[in-house]
């Protein structure tokens, strides 16, 4: 009996397939819908984390008033300090910057007409702007990260390098170096010597000197916050209103296009996760009234079923059957568009997916029972 | 009586049920739509505030030594080249030419180099020849002159009587008492303007950047071919003529880019040359007798009272005058190391040249003591800029060798008015370099002006069109661009720079890929939906359009009647499914205070009644089809 029910119930599926197509695509769709609106919501914060982390959020030192940001005349030790070599005396700036750029100028004596420039990487000099058509070429051996340390190394113009390697600068009457040549600059500016930037004329003796320009990058920008409060322990909001007492030094964070993106994309976020359960609603209402109309319109079908002797509660499962026949193949259906659409099966898209299946069921059902609730003459004088 | 109408009411239920799922699937479909529309308009804002550039990298290696040879030649020409198929490039959205003019702002004064601390520069190019104008009166000491190969040259020494005319830039310096003059510049029969013992007014450009005081002879000078020029002292300056411009060949234009070379007038004393200027230009020696007082209201003094001082003022009163459509293609501001410290930057309607706007720097503000809001007068001059390519040397405590190509400014001359002169509110300040070299530098004296605050601004290019040239990008397309520069034959060429874009590229593109997937579900849906709505009234209508076709009613009318009833409901779908989209959309965006994805209803009602088209004609389609039932061949 059961199994010849259910044979018919296939037939009338299949020649009623319009409708089971349509009923199957309702199914499809909330489950999409589902996975789609679940999708938005991840995509969007997983590529929010890593713009936040791949995003160079520089900071340039200016005056205390900010007005300008070359020829500083600050003190050497505040690149100590941002480059966590004062951590012994409780600054720990380097926990919050990365990539400090720096360039000091010191006259020399010797060689006459020349200078020496002490640089903390290549990028610390705009001179040395790949703009300007220049290129370093380290000797073997040597990198970029010499400029970091305190060898007695430099980097000439070709036409300063000498046949020994080495070459003499003099910065004052009582001081004389001799200078190891690592590298090239290939099209930079002449008569400048560049040299690692806590470069001691004397080993073992640290010099303090003034440096003329200095920046850096903020080493994570998920604690910008906190970096900005840090960093602004040992500097200042650049403004005139600031005591210019040669040892205030403001800071430019360059965070502004960061923040307005961010604001921008965090207000999308808010706006889909509030939208989101909106849209589901609405998603699974239209799965209601869809099941709910179309089960509707089969109320000849039932009053024959009747008719034959089937019993109120038999159609009521043969209704459900039929639905969670057709919605289980949607819900299959749409999974995998879903996957094909997302990429991923996330249970949030798989459960939320269920609730509008079933939300879709629930409309069947009631259609369902309160077509079988009906008195069979009712349902006859409803076919005349 | 509409019967399909009688059949909606008899079976209210399903009617008012069919409309809200209609209903709710326009709903969706529209609050899709103004979500798409909200993360487009976010698309666009973000990728608006990122400008992709890609500029020319200098090739041409430092040093006058290689200025002038083959090499020099070949690698200009090769830029030049290389320029001209970038401007060709598919990804390319925009070619930016920075515009320099002059500007006149009376009342202000200039930011001379020597205002500021010499310590840092005290580069006498960046004074000369504008802000360093000025007219002494002096006596003669001494004048001894000097043979050079076949040329005629002269010094003189003199006392300083009185400073007529000279920038407030040098008030801080010791009392000036004596300068001295080099000079080519001779009277038309080869004598030389000058005796010892005579006292003279002096025009010309000042500068304390050697031991002694020194003044070089100034004379404004047209020349007869019509080519710009002016005197300089030690001979005629001519400005690089056409090289930079795409009208000729650049290899040929070279040959004419000597800045001490150009056209000279030259008479001949004793076998050696000596040079003199052109007739009718402004004087720039005279000698007097009596006072100063006494030769100024003179007749001959007249010249030097209303013409020769008051130029000069205007010099010292002068700044030079950037015009651009988009400060983030100017490369400092675009790689950060020019910023804005106060204020904002320029809007699109600024831009657009509504408004009178300028940004000035934080150096220029402090001199002037001028804030954000103030008003600034512009009066502006197309005086041209000269730019040395290289060789330049500054004597400052802190640089030292030659620092690549810096700009030098060209005085403000009456001529070269463009008539335009007009008040501009200030609505940033920035901060920069004050002094920069190199082909991309940036100084502080320069104020800020969107590129249509003057008529037809690009007349103005001047010679050095490609040296302030940036090519905007489509954001994103660095890698295309280069690989099209590539194929082309000029690989490496350019430098490039997206102010960040690449990293923030990622969270855009999901932004984008959101915004078309809320797009296709809600359209996807709502297809969904027409069809089984569609499906639903047929499946319900179908046996009464038979039977009224089998009681005689025509097809047209039986469709007539029945797209009446279906677009009666469409229609009140649609109206509440737009006003429920509205209000679902309004409460959740409008707290978050976000104007890009703030509901546009005018947008949302061009949806709405698109919907409804789309709705309606399905529905007179398919009402004809089915209307036009074959009777004979349906039971």
């Amino acid at each position: 009996m059961s199994f010849s029910l259910l044979s018919v119930t296939f037939k009338a599926l299949c020649r009623r397939w319009i409708a089971s197509l349509l009923l199957v695509a309702v199914a499809a769709a909330g489950t999409v819908s589902a996975f789609v609106l679940n999708g938005l919501i991840s995509r969007q914060e997983e590529a929010l984390e890593n713009t936040k982390k791949n995003t160079v959020i520089s900071c340039v030192v200016t005056d205390y008033s900010g007005s300008s940001s070359g020829n500083l005349s600050m003190l050497s030790a505040f690149v100590e300090m941002l480059t966590g070599k004062r951590r012994e005396r409780d600054c720990f700036l380097d926990d919050y910057v990365k990539n400090v750029r720096a360039m000091a100028g010191t006259p020399l004596l010797s060689p006459e007409n020349h200078a020496l420039r002490r640089i903390l990487s290549i990028d610390s000099d705009p001179l040395l702007d790949p703009i300007n058509g220049v290129s370093v070429e380290f000797y073997e051996g040597y990198s970029e990260e010499v400029l970091q340390g305190r060898e007695m190394v430099c980097i000439v113009a070709p036409d300063m390098v000498t046949e020994n390697g080495y070459i003499i600068v003099s910065p004052d009457e009582n001081t004389e170096a001799e200078i190891k040549i690592v590298g090239i600059l290939n099209g930079g500016p002449t008569g400048i010597i560049y040299c690692p930037f806590f470069m001691p004329f004397e080993e073992e003796i640290s010099v303090a000197f003034y440096v003329n320009t200095c920046s850096f990058d903020i080493k994570d920008n998920t604690k910008l916050k906190e970096s900005k409060d840090y960093i602004y322990e040992f500097f200042v909001v650049p403004d005139v209103m600031n005591k210019n007492d040669g040892l205030t030094f403001g800071v430019l964070v360059q965070d502004e296009t960061y923040h307005k993106s961010l604001g921008e994309i965090n207000s999308n976020l808010t706006m889909l996760r509030i939208m989101l359960p909106v849209l589901m609603i609405i998603c699974g209402c239209i799965g209601f009234f869809a099941g709910f109309l179309m089960t509707k319109g089969r109320i000849r079908e039932f009053a024959t079923m009747r008719c034959i002797g089937m019993k109120k509660m038999q159609i009521f499962f043969l209704v459900i059957g039929e639905l969670l026949f057709l919605a289980a193949f949607g819900m299959l259906l749409g999974g995998g568009i879903g996957f094909i659409i997302e990429g991923n099966l996330s249970p949030k898209a798989i459960s939320d997916s269920a609730i509008i299946t079933a939300v879709y069921i629930i409309g069947t059902a009631i259609a369902a029972l309160r077509i079988v609730r009906i008195n069979i003459m009712k349902l006859s004088n409803k076919e005349e | 009586m509409n019967i399909f109408l009688k059949q909606s009411r008899r079976k209210p239920i399903f009617t008012i049920f069919m409309i809200i799922l209609l209903c709710l699937s326009l709903t969706l479909s529209l609050i899709g739509f103004s979500a798409y529309t909200s993360m487009q308009k976010q698309f666009n804002d973000i990728n608006g505030d990122y400008t992709t550039i890609a500029v020319l990298q200098e090739s041409i290696p430092e040093g006058t030594g290689n200025a002038f040879g083959e090499n020099f030649l070949e690698l200009a020409k090769r830029e030049f080249e290389a320029f001209e198929k970038a401007q060709k490039a598919p990804m390319l959205k925009k070619e930016e030419a920075r515009v320099y003019l002059t500007a006149h702002v009376p009342g202000s004064v200039s930011l001379s180099s020597s205002r500021i601390d010499p310590s840092e520069l005290n580069q006498p190019y960046f004074d000369d020849d504008m802000y360093s104008l000025c007219v002494f009166a002096v006596e003669c000491k001494s004048v001894e002159e000097t043979v050079f190969l076949d040329m005629i040259s002269y010094d003189a020494k003199l006392e300083v009587i009185e400073v007529i005319s000279l920038s407030s830039a040098y008030d801080w310096y010791p009392e000036i008492t004596e300068v001295s003059l080099s000079s080519m510049d001779y009277n038309a029969d080869g004598s030389i303007p000058i005796k010892a013992g005579s006292k003279y007014l002096i025009y010309g450009s000042y500068g304390e950047y050697y031991t002694m005081p020194i003044i070089e002879s100034f004379r404004d000078v047209e020349s007869t071919d019509g080519k710009k020029m002016y005197s300089f002292g030690e001979g005629y300056m001519q400005l690089r003529g056409e090289f930079g411009t795409r009208t000729i060949e650049p290899a040929a234009a070279l040959s004419d880019i000597g800045l001490y070379n150009g056209h000279r007038i030259s008479g001949e004393k004793d076998g050696l040359t000596y040079y003199y200027s052109l007739e009718d230009q402004l004087p720039w020696i005279a000698e007097y007798t009596g006072t100063v007082d006494e030769f100024l209201e003179s007749e001959e003094g007249k010249v030097w009272k209303e013409e020769i001082i008051p130029l000069c003022r205007k010099n010292q009163e002068g700044a030079l005058v950037a015009l651009t459509d988009n400060l983030d293609s100017i490369y400092p501001f675009s790689v950060g190391s020019s910023f804005i410290l106060e204020g904002r930057k320029f809007n699109e309607k600024e831009y657009s040249g509504e408004k009178n706007v300028c940004l000035i720097s934080s150096d220029y503000a402090m001199i002037n003591g001028f804030e954000v809001g103030d008003k600034i007068t512009l009066d502006l001059y197309s005086s041209g800029i000269l730019w040395l390519e290289s060789g330049a040397r500054d004597n400052s405590a802190v640089y030292t060798g030659e620092q690549g190509g810096f700009m030098i400014r060209v005085p403000i001359r009456p001529k070269n008015s463009i008539n335009l002169c007009k008040e501009f509110e200030i609505v940033g300040i920035y901060s920069t370099p004050r002094f920069s070299f190199g082909p991309t530098s940036f100084d502080a004296d320069h104020i800020i002006i969107p590129k249509k605050s003057v008529p037809n601004a690009e007349q103005y290019l001047g010679t050095y069109y490609q040296d302030f040239t940036s090519f905007i990008l489509e954001n994103g397309t660095i890698d295309e661009f280069e690989q099209y520069m590539s194929e082309q034959g000029y690989p490496d060429m350019f430098i490039y720079n997206d102010q960040g874009f690449s990293e923030m590229e990622e969270t855009l593109l999901a932004l984008e890929a959101n915004a078309k997937r809320m797009m296709t579900l809600g359209m996807s849906v709502f297809a969904l939906i027409t069809a089984l709505f569609l499906f639903l009234n047929f499946r319900r209508m179908m046996p009464v359009i038979r039977g009224v076709r089998l009681l005689g009613k025509n097809a047209g009318r039986t469709r007539n009647e029945v797209f009446a009833v279906l677009f009666m409901e469409e229609t009140i779908s649609v109206i509440i499914g737009t006003v429920l989209a509205a209000v679902l959309y309004n409460s959740v965006t409008s707290a978050m205070l976000s104007e890009t994805i703030a509901l546009d209803f005018k947008n949302l009602l061009s949806a709405a009644a698109a919907l409804l088209g789309i709705l309606g004609i399905l529905s007179f389609m398919l009402s004809g089809i089915l209307s036009n039932v074959k009777l004979m061949k349906r039971k």
